[in-house]
């Protein structure tokens, strides 16, 4: 019968949520102990799935020393784990490097592998033994490739390697620990742990290489969306005969897209936006969804969009409507009005000339970024760090729709 | 278009006025407050709208009273003639040349533009358009003087542009404080700050490891420094104790007390005493015993010499043995057998003689065979006995009883002989022969009992039937010699008994002891008495020493106990100086209650640090103030995020204007150029203006000779003159680039300039009113004589004061 192990990663427990914003009353509190009630439901999935040991990749904390409340929760959390002997493994990951005292150092049942070096610890089950190797981070920016250095050995059993790292680059995640899957198959693991990117992710089949993602989403960006949780891995012997995602989140971020073709009205536009959460809200279960909605295409409902504080007043309105479990975190529009692009690059009005000007930026993201970064000085403050980078085309998009919508009401008008 | 009549309905002062331009250059001049600025106002009111505020022009209210109201005909370029009438506040009416509503329409195709602005900044231009001429290098006054390039599209970019101003600065500008942005900062200042507070209240909390870590070191600390002051204190303590612990020893031992001089007879003297004296009454026991066992002795010696006197035994000669018993009693019985034999021999023998027998046959003695079978028998045993013993008597007794038996049997077989035909012949005599014969056996027998006799040291005499007599005595014998020995030995062992107690007290007695078992006694007994009385005084010194050992020991104890063997703390404790001590301990007490104190406050901290660890575990605030910190942040993301994305569209905006207005201003410079070397007369030939909005870039006159001189370094009447000049080519690149066609409205222009240039600019309006109705508004003659001079061909309408 096979036995079971649980693999979490990225948890920023007690960490605030990023990118939301302030929210209608009465989320305030849902939001503050969302990511310490999913770490309660990943205790809650090892004593229900009866796993022999957790695996934790890194960045337990958002920060090296966590804060009182995330370590008190983790400390009652690994206490039952401990009543039923199920043991914990954990690395440091660059959020929480391991640059002095381990906030689970001296937790009963918890082996916190060291920094710079891969160490493993073999634990003897009814099933078999079982070895575990791991590595911490020893400060934030690690740049060298740490699965170079994990090392079988010739111990018999179950071989899982835990690390938080990035397998090439990706966008919205710095890259720390690089490595290839090639460097990860050449250590010969039955298992890779993985721990960094946000979103779940199947990197390899055979042996299986998985980033859990995140147990609870932290904000609005793509990587956050959607279901998070662990990874129930089930092994027999030296062999892992299956894996599954269960999903632990407690608040869940998600984005539907409306397109704004064939919408009449105001009327029409809200009705399109409801519908659109009304599917989203089903998927999550119960859960608090924090939806945002990204109009897009042409109609003329566009005019509406281009109003000065429209679509803040727009998700206001709606919102008040909404139940405890959707919250409207921002409604944003890449849409344009109804007009045909092609038809207007060929004319000979100013606003080809814009057009042109916009096709022109879109075609070289490195002008556009250099754009975007001239006008971002005036920003000064840490919060607004790298917004110029964020989602460029999408916003040159947005810009486009926007200059093109004023200057076409202004033809209209003329 | 063109305009063909204004009219002045109700409008600043001139109210009814009503003016009738010709095509080509009208000069509308007259004096000062003759309502010329008014007129050009009013055309500008009748044709985009009268100004509702007073930021947006002059607002020139009727002074009759009634909302601003007015008529412009104007001749669209197809020789068509409308009548736009307008009144603020109500709709604009448009009119045929019959009377009759033809809609905005034809008001919009005869303006081509919507916007007052562009009307502004092409179309109607005074001499203070021409004085800001130096302002050509600022990117912006540049992108209104060249806006009209733009118009060409159909379309303003500038009310774009100001929109996407209008509503990025709603959002943010730099020192702005009002702004979103402005706000959002704050707030996420105020977040921040409030979330470093609270974190700097849960420091300790927050470095929970550490802070314990501190706190129990500091409970460590003070817990060391009020051991260490106490520690102090009890030294001193025990220094002073000690000290008077060495006192009282000192002056214990100095109670030991003195020797009593009696000497304490030992516990086995005292033994022996005492066992003398028990033994002593033994021994006098056994003195008399041993008189009385002597008696014995000597009376039972004497029961045995009178029983040997009675069998003749010598006194020293040994009791004859059991075997001499038995031999004797052998040769007694074989006396008696053979005696009874010779006895009946005779008997028989005498019979036979004294009867005269008949011829019987008479019987020959029987032998005794038997009698002397076992008289030899007994006799050997009694020569085995007497050779295993050692007794001679018994052996020769023995050898008798052989010899007494062998005789026996031989005489009683010659006489046993069976007795022939001749015996009966002599039966007397044969009767007498046997009782001889039987006679000689008995002798015989009886010679061997008195041989027995002596050899078991009897007396011969004795007879046969003394025999058991004799046995009887022996046992008296035996009996008195046994009674007397073990009397003898009884009184040797009592006396022996006697003698070693006597011995004993008088060894323990010493010299001059009586002998006397009696006065022994007394003596051991008062010996005894003597010890008692010397024990019971060393007794009771021997308990002073102990009870002085004790306190003593105690004293001792209490020295060791409180010194602990430490030589060095004694020798303190010697040399102590209680005076000082006292001081020192004032100073100790005082250092042991601060260490208690800073002891008591540091648990109170640990305590404290503990329950802020735990307060901290279980408090959301840094938690709710951490994500009010976020979502302020978020919240100014948003701001600047919309703002980054409208900056972004008018900067892309603006450039595609830039871009339009470049590609565009080779037409108006080539005008331009055309109309500078025509007022000039050919000083200069043609303008340069930078491309885009290159910081520092200048815009320059060519001249002649090719030299280019910055505008900034020209006179004002020659940067007005060349002003003007672009300001006719934009007019004419408006409308060769299908833009309408406008009347150009001027006002003084001519004003600054000397009368070369003043003739020079006059030419170029001339050679614009050739292309463009151009109404020129004047108050100074000479202008209007410049402009006769132009273009003699003008049409003058002269304006009365109004006042």
């Amino acid at each position: 019968m096979p036995r079971r192990f649980i693999h979490a990663a990225d948890l920023h427990l007690d960490s605030p949520f990023a990118g939301v914003g302030s929210l209608r009353e009465g989320f305030a509190d849902v939001m503050r102990d969302a990511s310490l009630d999913a770490w309660d439901a990943l205790i809650d999935c090892c004593l229900d799935e009866e796993a022999e040991f957790l695996v934790i990749s890194g960045d337990l904390f958002d920060r090296a020393d966590g804060t009182p409340r995330g370590r008190s929760r983790v400390r009652r959390g690994i206490e039952r784990l401990q009543e039923r002997g199920i043991r914990v493994f954990a690395v440091h990951g660059n959020h929480d490097p391991l640059s002095g005292r381990s906030p689970l150092a001296g937790l009963e049942g918890v082996h916190v592998f060291r920094k710079d070096v891969p160490t493993s610890e073999t634990i003897d089950l009814p099933a078999g033994p079982v070895t575990v190797h791991g590595v911490s981070f020893g400060k934030r920016e690690v740049t060298e490739n740490l699965a170079l250095k994990f090392e079988r050995g010739d111990a018999p059993g179950l071989h899982v390697g835990v690390l938080h790292c990035s397998l090439g680059e990706r966008e919205g995640h710095g890259t720390y620990a690089p490595c290839t899957v090639g460097d990860l198959v050449a250590a010969r693991m039955d298992y890779w742990a993985l721990g960094h990117i946000h979103a779940y992710s199947e990197e390899h089949a055979e042996p299986p290489i998985i980033y859990a993602g995140t147990l609870q989403g932290r904000s609005p960006k793509p990587g956050e969306r959607g279901p998070h949780g662990a990874v129930v891995v089930e092994f027999e012997g030296d062999r892992v005969v299956a894996h599954r995602r269960v999903e632990l989140d407690r608040v869940r971020f998600e984005a539907v897209e409306v397109p704004i073709e064939g919408l009449g009205d105001e009327a029409d536009l809200e009705r399109a936006l409801r519908n659109a959460a009304a599917a989203v809200v089903v998927q999550a279960d119960g859960r608090v969804v924090l939806l945002r909605a990204t109009l897009t295409g042409r109609g003329p409902v566009h005019e509406l969009l281009v109003r000065d504080e429209y679509l803040t007043g727009l998700r206001s309105a709606l919102d008040d409507q909404e139940g405890d479990d959707l919250v409207w975190e921002r409604i944003v529009s890449t849409a344009g009005p109804a007009v045909d692009l092609d038809e207007l690059r060929q004319s000979n009005a100013f606003a080809a000339e814009v057009l042109g000007a916009f096709d022109t930026l879109a075609a070289d993201p490195a002008e556009l970024q250099r754009q975007l970064d001239g006008l971002a000085k005036s920003f000064t403050d840490t919060a607004l760090a790298g917004l110029s980078e964020e989602d460029a085309a999408g916003r040159l998009a947005t810009a486009r729709e926007l200059a093109l919508g004023l200057l076409l009401e202004q033809d209209g008008a003329a | 278009m063109r305009i063909a009549r204004i009219e002045a309905i109700a409008y600043g002062a001139i109210g009814g006025r009503v003016v009738e331009p010709e095509p080509g250059l009208t000069v509308i001049h007259g004096p000062n407050e003759s309502g010329k600025s008014s007129t050009m106002q009013l055309i500008r009111g009748v044709l985009f709208g009268f100004p509702a505020l007073r930021g947006e022009g002059p607002r020139r209210e009727p002074k009759g009273g009634g909302q601003r109201s007015g008529r412009v005909d104007i001749v669209a370029d197809d020789g068509r003639r409308f009548r736009v009438e307008r009144t603020h506040g109500s709709s604009v009416v448009i009119t045929d040349e019959h009377g009759e509503p033809v809609g905005d329409a034809a008001l919009m195709r005869a303006l081509g533009i919507t916007s007052v602005d562009l009307f502004d900044r092409v179309q109607t231009f005074d001499s203070r358009d021409l004085a800001s001429m130096g302002l050509l290098d600022d990117p912006s006054v540049r992108a209104g003087v060249l806006a009209s390039a733009v118009l060409g599209g159909g379309a303003g970019a500038e009310p774009v542009l100001s929109a996407l101003q209008k509503r990025a600065d709603a959002l943010y500008k730099k020192q702005g404080e009002n702004q979103p942005y402005a706000h959002a900062l704050k707030a996420v200042t105020a977040a921040r700050r409030a979330l470093r507070e609270a974190e700097k209240d849960a420091g300790a909390a927050d470095r929970s490891a550490d802070a314990l870590a501190e706190a129990e070191a500091r409970v460590a600390r003070a817990n060391e420094q009020l051991v260490a002051a106490t520690q102090d204190l009890q030294r001193l303590d025990r220094l002073v104790q000690l000290r008077a612990a060495l006192v009282e020893a000192t002056a214990v031992d100095a109670q030991r007390p003195e020797a009593t001089g009696v000497e304490e007879p030992s516990v086995e003297v005292v033994s022996e005493y005492r066992a003398i004296l028990t033994d002593l009454p033994v021994a006098i026991d056994a003195r008399r015993r041993a008189t009385q066992h002597e008696a014995d002795a000597a009376g039972e010696r004497e029961r045995a010499v009178r029983a040997r006197e009675r069998v003749g035994l010598a006194g020293t000669a040994p009791v004859p043995s059991i075997a001499d018993e038995s031999g004797l009693r052998a040769a007694a019985e074989a006396v008696r057998e053979a005696e009874r034999e010779a006895t009946r021999l005779g008997d028989v023998a005498r019979s036979a003689a004294t009867q005269l027998p008949a011829p019987v046959e008479v019987a020959a003695p029987t032998p005794r065979r038997g009698l002397g079978a076992a008289l030899i028998a007994v006799s050997l045993i009694a020569i085995g006995i007497g050779w295993f013993v050692g007794i001679t008597a018994t052996i020769i007794g023995g050898i008798l009883g052989v010899a007494v038996g062998a005789a026996i049997l031989g005489g009683l077989g010659a006489g046993s002989r069976p007795a022939g035909p001749q015996l009966h012949a002599t039966a007397a005599d044969q009767h007498q022969a046997a009782a001889a014969q039987a006679e000689a056996v008995a002798e015989q027998a009886r010679a061997a009992w008195r041989a027995s006799l002596v050899a078991s040291g009897l007396a011969a005499e004795l007879r046969v039937d003394q025999l058991d007599d004799v046995l009887a005595t022996f046992g008296v014998i035996r009996t008195a010699d046994d009674a007397a020995a073990r009397s003898a030995a009884l009184a040797q062992a009592d006396t022996a008994t006697a003698d070693a107690i006597v011995a004993r007290a008088i060894a323990a007695l010493g010299e001059g002891a009586p002998t006397e078992l009696e006065q022994l006694r007394t003596a051991v007994d008062r010996a005894l008495h003597d010890f008692d009385a010397q024990r019971e005084i060393a007794a009771t010194h021997r308990t002073d020493v102990q009870a002085w050992q004790h306190r003593r020991e105690l004293a001792q104890a209490h020295v060791d106990d409180l010194s602990r063997g430490d030589a060095a703390l004694v020798a303190a404790a010697e040399a102590l100086d209680l005076e000082q001590a006292e001081a020192q301990r004032d100073v100790l007490d005082g250092q042991v209650d601060a260490a208690r104190g800073e002891h008591t406050e540091a648990i109170a901290a640990l305590g404290g640090t503990r329950a802020l660890i735990e307060n901290a575990e279980d408090s959301t605030d840094l938690a709710m103030l951490a994500q009010s910190a976020a979502d302020a942040e978020a919240d100014l993301r948003a701001v600047a995020d919309e703002w980054l994305t409208l900056q972004l569209a008018h900067t892309i905006v603006e450039q595609a204007r830039d871009r339009f207005v470049e590609e565009h201003q080779p037409g108006v410079f080539e005008r331009a150029a055309t109309q500078i070397a025509t007022a000039t007369n050919g000083s200069w030939v043609t303008v340069r203006m930078p491309d885009g909005e290159k910081a520092g870039a200048r815009s320059e006159i060519v001249g002649r000779d090719g030299a280019r001189t910055p505008f900034a370094e020209l006179s004002e009447g020659t940067v007005g003159l060349v002003y003007l000049c672009l300001r006719a080519g934009l007019v004419d690149e408006m409308h060769d680039d299908g833009g309408p066609e406008l009347p150009v409205l001027m006002d003084d222009v001519l004003t600054h300039l000397d009368p070369e240039r003043r003739a020079g600019a006059a030419a170029v309006i001339a050679d614009l009113a050739t292309r463009h109705q151009v109404l020129y508004f004047t108050c100074h003659p000479e202008q209007v004589q410049a402009l006769r001079d132009a273009n003699p061909g003008l049409t003058e309408i002269e304006l009365q004061r109004l006042v």
